[in-house]
């Protein structure tokens, strides 16, 4: 999907909602709400990045015109709604597949293969990985959402095992 | 009993006698698996509807460990089960009813536990850290912190003792506050990738933009910084950097009037739909009411140039005789005076928001930076995204106060830090040098900014950019950089003063 696509999108909202057409504003709210859904499903990062920017847009532009009628706030409202799930979307992302994290030469399987012989901190995996401390930081949190490490407090200290699903 | 009211009833007892607590904590950090396995039979008991109750039960009644160890396993429990809600990254299962009512609350309060009297019990990464949690990699410190035992939750406290203006005896409180701004976003700071574009104004450009009054009154030299006007100036800038793709702009300590605030709104607003600016922090001097002191304040802006939230600097720069020296304060007499202690009504609250299209930052403004509390300590708690340093002093360099504390409190606080300065200072400066005959010493490359970036390897350097314009043609008067600190230099700040 081009830029220009939601662009056109965003402003036939911004203009129908401007002139009062609300049964094409809400045609058009229809419209980005299902390529929203389209974009989140399919996982497309950079096609929501678009989007974010362009329903930013037409939201700033609404929100800071003197119509404050029921009709154009509800409609403001709905594209407030969408933004939120477009936020939400980007904001929280799905780990990669276990084939993908365990694949050779990155960094999580290089995390997975230090904790082979059995659990350790953050700290001595950084260690015994030899990776810096920021990309050790990076490889856990998506071992844990992916089931691939099981993590716990010891202390002050935060322990990590392979789990059963690790291979 | 809900299980975030436990966790802040547990936090208190481990408060208590931290000695103990931190025994107890070596206890565990010993023997690894048995907290492991305790830890396991835990979660499973908050899987239960009646999970808290169950936990405090176990807490209270069990013969299992020492007391003080069962607090502590409760308590990292509790931490464990809101992790969800801290991690970018989604998990297998989907949330449980609890989890989506604690998610609920949180976005409503900005707090988890019930009573805000207890303080606000809050997600401890901020945004950036919750695709890249560097705390759980770094050695752990020498000094003892019941509050790094947990990696989700964070009390923020109501309030804190802090120093008193002018060196008086005695504390007072400062207020601490955490607000979420709930508005549409198109950034993601949250992706440790996203690089935004910092830009900086310092406004005051030349010596009378800033003008310094001095008097005397009840026994001592005072001083007062008052800016020109400088409307025009502000919003041509706001102009020239949106067309550089700046994300948030800052301008120095004290270089706006409430009337130059007002171009910064409108032009700011100009720029609203079809601009990147999504944030602008403004240094404003704000008159006090009648007789009453002016107030060096912070204010925050959003896209539109509403404001988000003001905040008032905590404490005084009080100038010593070579500083006086320095800047040449001479009072109304011409006498160049041996002290002058700053002119402002001292602030008594923080605000720490978390800004969707930036993270969770913290307002220092000048002096703020440098002391141990709220600044020092918020950074130990390592909860912030950024901190934001409006200054009013002479050249920032590498070598200076700012960068030392600039680098402290990011290394501490694993945040970025950015100081913001004007040139009038410099100037000043410059006209002692000429005096002097010291003209090896004048300013020319004028440093109006410094970005800092911590490195997570204790045994490394942090990255600093140091942005500057030429003192003699400073047009157009504005600076800014991509936040891209792989290509930054390191900055050693052994021997700064």
């Amino acid at each position: 999907m081009s830029g220009e696509a939601y662009r056109s999108l965003a402003d036939g909202i911004r203009d129908a909602v401007e002139a009062g057409r609300w049964d094409e504003a809400d045609a058009d709210l229809d419209t980005l709400a299902e390529e929203a859904a389209l974009c989140l499903v399919q996982d497309r990062t950079a096609d929501l990045a678009a989007l974010a920017r362009e329903v930013a847009r037409c939201h700033t532009a609404l929100a800071l015109r003197e119509d404050r009628s029921p009709e154009a706030m509800h409609r403001l409202g709905q594209l407030r709604a969408i933004a939120a799930m477009v936020a939400a979307g980007r904001a929280n992302r799905p780990a990669r597949s276990e084939a993908a994290l365990a694949q050779a030469g990155t960094p999580t399987a290089a995390v997975l293969r230090a904790l082979a012989d059995g659990a350790k901190s953050g700290p001595a995996l950084v260690e015994a990985t030899g990776l810096s401390h920021d990309t050790v930081a990076r490889a856990l949190p998506e071992l844990r959402a992916a089931g691939l490490v099981r993590s716990w407090p010891a202390g002050r200290l935060v322990m990590n095992e392979r789990t059963g699903a690790a291979g | 009993m809900q299980l975030a009211d436990l966790f802040v009833a547990l936090r208190h007892q481990l408060d208590r006698d931290p000695k103990e607590t931190e025994r107890a904590a070596q206890r565990l950090e010993f023997a690894p698996d048995d907290a492991g396995s305790v830890l396991r039979r835990l979660a499973e008991l908050l899987e239960a509807d009646d999970g808290a109750d169950a936990l405090k039960s176990w807490v209270d009644t069990s013969d299992e460990g020492m007391p003080l160890d069962r607090r502590v396993l409760a308590a990292q429990a509790i931490d464990q089960w809101f992790a969800p809600l801290a991690s970018r990254y989604l998990s297998r299962r989907a949330l449980s009813d609890g989890h989506l009512r604690a998610r609920q609350w949180y976005k409503r309060h900005g707090r988890l536990n019930g009573d805000a009297a207890d303080g606000q019990l809050i997600l401890r990464p901020g945004l950036f850290d919750r695709s890249v949690n560097i705390r759980e990699v770094t050695p752990l410190r020498e000094t003892f912190d019941v509050a790094d035992l947990f990696h989700t939750l964070f009390l923020v406290p109501p309030t804190l003792a802090a120093e008193c203006p002018h060196g008086e005896d005695g504390e007072r409180p400062v207020s601490l506050a955490f607000h979420r701004i709930a508005e549409v976003a198109d950034q993601c700071p949250s992706d440790p990738d996203w690089a935004p574009v910092v830009g900086v104004v310092p406004l005051a450009l030349a010596e009378d933009d800033l003008a310094l009054r001095t008097f005397f009154k009840d026994g001592a030299d005072w001083y007062a910084a008052v800016p020109g006007d400088l409307g025009a100036r502000a919003a041509a800038a706001i102009d020239a950097l949106a067309a550089e793709g700046a994300t948030i702009v800052v301008f120095p300590e004290v270089t706006a009037d409430p009337a130059t605030l007002d171009a910064i709104k409108a032009a700011v607003r100009r720029q609203a739909v079809d601009g990147p600016i999504r944030y602008v922090l403004v240094g404003v001097r704000q008159d006090g009411e009648t007789d009453a002191k002016p107030r060096s304040m912070a204010v925050l802006l959003d896209r539109t140039g509403a404001e988000i939230f003001r905040q008032t600097k905590l404490h005084c720069w009080d100038l010593d005789s070579d500083q006086c020296r320095s800047y040449d304060v001479c009072g109304p007499d011409g006498r160049l005076l041996d002290e002058a202690k700053e002119f402002i009504a001292p602030g008594d609250g923080v605000t720490i928001v978390e800004l969707p299209n930036m993270g969770r930052l913290a307002v220092m403004i000048c002096e703020d930076l440098g002391r141990e509390r709220p600044a020092a300590w918020l950074c130990r708690a390592k909860l912030l995204d950024w901190i934001v340093t409006p200054v009013m002093d002479a050249g920032l360099t590498e070598e200076r106060w700012q960068a030392q504390a600039g680098d402290e409190s990011s290394r501490t606080g694993s945040c970025r830090v950015v100081v913001a300065n004007s040139m009038s200072f410099s100037h000043r400066f410059n006209r002692v040098c000429d005096a002097d005959g010291e003209e090896d010493k004048r300013i020319t490359d004028c440093g109006v900014a410094l970005f800092f970036q911590p490195r997570a390897d204790p045994a490394q350097s942090s990255r600093i950019r140091r942005l500057s314009l030429p003192i003699d043609a400073p047009e157009p008067g504005c600076v800014a950089a991509r936040w891209e600190p792989q290509s930054w230099p390191e900055l050693n700040t052994e021997g700064c003063p």
